[in-house]
């Protein structure tokens, strides 16, 4: 919030809104994956929406969930189009909604105009790791190394970056073991940079890596790339303040 | 009709554990894996054409699967008016049946194959063993885990999960059992020398020649073969008699779709333009023709094919076994494809094989085998829908085959607090209270049921003090409280 205000938006948020429902809907449990996305379409659907058309954004905090929106929602729409208690007013709703969405670099990267990078880059290291449908489904993997570079940071991109974390929503739940080799593998090609802190744009990824590493008793500072952007707003970009937000169970402000 | 498929009867779980307990299996695959998976890469960034080829071969194969049956008609037609006897077979024990009793009427004991999948997806070896024929696989890859007694790890490269040293000592010990000298050292030189000598007095002994097909032209009444080692051009043309292996999904228009999609095996599974040996088989030896088989026998396999036509996964249909999804598989490459419990193995095969065999056929393998990160709808020429599919198949488990109580009320229970704000403030008032009894130094370490699969391994953080939705209400109520920089991290 603290980003996009110094940036110049006005937010509001939906505060009916709960989860988008992907976890359900990839393990094919779609009646509870359609009731948590009208919940979502509900809440969305009901945002004020001030000034022009083109600055009604809604911004979402992880690549996968607007990717579910964006790309999964319509196939989810099309499948509840037959089930009972269909409303024909959803996909009119969901239009609304996912015309207005981007993932929150998408946002940065479009609505503010880059300043031009500092002079000399700071040695600080950010290594980047960019989920999956970020990549794929949503193509904007591209503009959160963007944005950590006009921070004056360097950006790390590790080994085998297009692989994936191993996270998969419950997928992490019901084949623990493949997926904590992926994310041991993904943490060494990240580790391996020598960067002072994991970045990413999904708070699933960063939960699944950030998990591991507690787990392991490593301290390596995990953050979400909102929450790097809001140090380097402030001009504290030092390793000690980034281990502390980076911390893996944040500290109550 | 259902297919047949062989099948591990290995439980998953034990055949995943083995799997990930064999670091070196793991290394060769991942290698293996890795550079087939960057040659593809560098192989399209180098070839622009090579992109819109790519489209136009993905479209002849649709509209082959669209049209299959006037096709398979057509391709029977011309292939029987060119010499060669075609057969529509339904599954493995028809294609064995057959073949037995032509190898019995020839009085023909040796048969020589070059490397198909679809034989692997028949078993046929071990049927044409059990009737008492010999078979040599001559492909490298399938000679090396012929005499390990294995099956394909990869659709491409059968013995990637094996290295050059593991590959030296299998030789050795046939060449010690055969009584001839075993290759002069585990480089790949020697390696191939040896294999080279080996199979070449298989060739000139063989009786039957087996082949698949990569493409089947109905225009002309063509098999066309794409290989990199020429073996089955030995196989196609040294013993008397040809017998061909196809499924009904191989079949394709005319030459323009053939010209559009010949390049596609190659330039997607290994990064080579075009494959090393392209062969183009129309009939048997002519009258008065010096060269090639007296008999060309085709056989046409479905093996739970032809219910697939026009439904949703029909896409499944335009495979072309480059390996391009195996190779890009976060989830192969930790596993490797004997896991998979059956022929075909990444992500492919996690589609097809239940869909070939049907829903209980290892239905671990739509669930257990995909994190969804969609790599391999990425890399697949064919543009074949494969994280759709995997959800897809997942919901219709989920519908039809049910699933255990708990796992079941779990999502109900889980999907019901979370549809709405009011129950989604119950679920964290609930969750606040229960997880005091989950926590460790701060974090949580473990949740019931199939929750705790996560803790196994990892942890979470505890739900906090104050989430971002009780931030907010208490700031919209607060006016003293509505600067933004006071929100919580």
């Amino acid at each position: 919030m603290a980003v996009m205000e110094r940036r110049g938006a006005r937010v509001a948020f939906a505060a009916g809104q709960t989860c988008c429902g992907q976890f359900a809907y990839n393990a094919g449990h779609w009646p509870e994956a359609w009731g948590m996305a009208k919940n979502l379409l509900e809440a969305l659907d009901t945002l004020p929406q001030p000034g022009p058309e083109a600055a009604r954004t809604t911004v979402g905090l992880s690549g996968s969930c607007v990717a579910m929106v964006r790309e999964e929602y319509p196939k989810l729409l099309d499948w509840a189009a037959d089930q009972p208690g269909w409303d024909t007013s959803w996909p009119v709703r969901y239009a609304r909604v996912a015309g207005r969405l981007l993932e929150f670099s998408q946002w940065l990267g479009r609505a503010v105009p880059a300043p031009p990078p500092p002079e000399a880059a700071s040695p600080t290291r950010i290594a980047l790791h960019t989920g999956c449908h970020m990549r794929r489904v949503l193509e904007a993997g591209g503009e959160a190394a963007r944005v950590i570079e006009t921070l004056g940071l360097t950006v790390a991109i590790p080994e085998d970056e297009d692989q994936c974390c191993g996270f998969g929503g419950t997928y992490a739940m019901t084949e623990p073991k493949i997926s904590t080799a992926l994310a041991d593998a993904k943490l060494a090609a990240l580790q391996a940079t020598g960067a002072e802190a994991l970045v990413s744009c999904d708070w699933g990824c960063l939960l699944h890596l950030g998990g591991r590493l507690s787990r392991r008793g490593a301290a390596w500072p995990v953050l979400h790339l909102a929450e790097l952007v809001d140090l380097g707003d402030r001009g504290d970009l030092s390793p000690a303040r980034l281990a502390q937000v980076g911390q893996f169970v944040r500290e109550d402000p | 009709m259902a297919g047949s498929l062989p099948r591990d009867p290995a439980p998953w779980a034990v055949r995943r554990d083995r799997a990930l307990a064999n670091p070196r299996l793991r290394a060769n695959i991942g290698r293996v894996a890795r550079r087939l998976a960057g040659a593809r890469q560098q192989a399209y960034a180098s070839y622009p054409a090579g992109r819109a080829l790519r489209v136009a071969g993905r479209d002849a194969k649709r509209r082959a699967v669209a049209h299959l049956e006037p096709l398979l008609d057509q391709l029977r037609d011309q292939l029987s008016a060119n010499g060669a006897r075609v057969i529509f077979a339904e599954g493995p024990k028809e294609v064995a049946d057959y073949i037995v009793s032509l190898a019995a009427r020839r009085g023909a004991q040796r048969v020589v194959k070059s490397k198909s999948m679809l034989t692997e997806e028949l078993d046929l070896n071990r049927r044409l063993a059990a009737a008492g024929l010999t078979v040599r696989e001559t492909d490298l890859g399938e000679y090396i885990i012929q005499l390990l007694d294995e099956r394909p790890s990869h659709i491409l490269a059968p013995a990637a999960h094996r290295n050059r040293q593991e590959i030296a000592a299998i030789f050795q010990d046939t060449a010690d059992r055969a009584g001839v000298p075993g290759p002069t050292s585990d480089e790949v030189g020697p390696l191939a020398a040896f294999a080279r000598a080996r199979l070449r007095e298989e060739f000139l002994a063989a009786d039957i020649g087996i082949t698949g097909a990569n493409f089947l032209v109905a225009e002309t009444g063509t098999v066309v073969l794409v290989t990199n080692e020429g073996n089955a051009d030995m196989v196609a043309s040294l013993p008397p008699v040809h017998v061909v292996v196809a499924g009904i999904d191989k079949v394709l228009d005319t030459w323009e779709d053939l010209a559009a999609v010949i390049q596609q095996p190659a330039l997607s599974g290994v990064g080579q333009r075009l494959s090393a040996y392209t062969t183009l088989i129309s009939g048997p030896r002519a009258p008065g023709a010096e060269e090639g088989p007296e008999e060309l026998h085709v056989l046409l396999v479905d093996n739970g094919r032809r219910p697939l036509l026009g439904g949703p996964y029909a896409d499944v249909l335009t495979c072309i076994r480059c390996g391009a999804c195996y190779n890009v598989c976060p989830v192969y490459r930790q596993v490797g494809g004997h896991a998979y419990g059956s022929t075909y193995a990444g992500p492919i095969g996690a589609v097809e094989t239940p869909l070939l065999a049907g829903l209980n056929f290892l239905p671990e393998l739509p669930k257990s085998l995909c994190t969804l990160c969609n790599a391999c709808v990425d890399a697949c020429p064919m543009d074949i829908a494969l994280p759709d599919h995997f959800i897809t198949l997942r919901r219709q488990q989920v519908d039809e085959r049910g699933e255990p109580s708990t796992t079941r009320l779990t999502y109900r229970t889980w999907g019901r607090l979370w549809s709405s704000p009011r129950q989604y403030q119950r679920f964290l008032a609930w969750a606040r209270r229960g997880q005091r009894f989950m926590m460790r130094q701060g974090r949580l370490v473990r949740a019931p049921g199939f929750l705790g699969g996560w803790f196994e391994t990892r942890d979470m953080p505890p739900i906090a003090a104050e989430t971002f939705h009780e931030w907010w209400a208490r700031r919209a109520s607060s006016p003293a409280l509505s600067r933004s920089d006071e929100a919580p991290s």
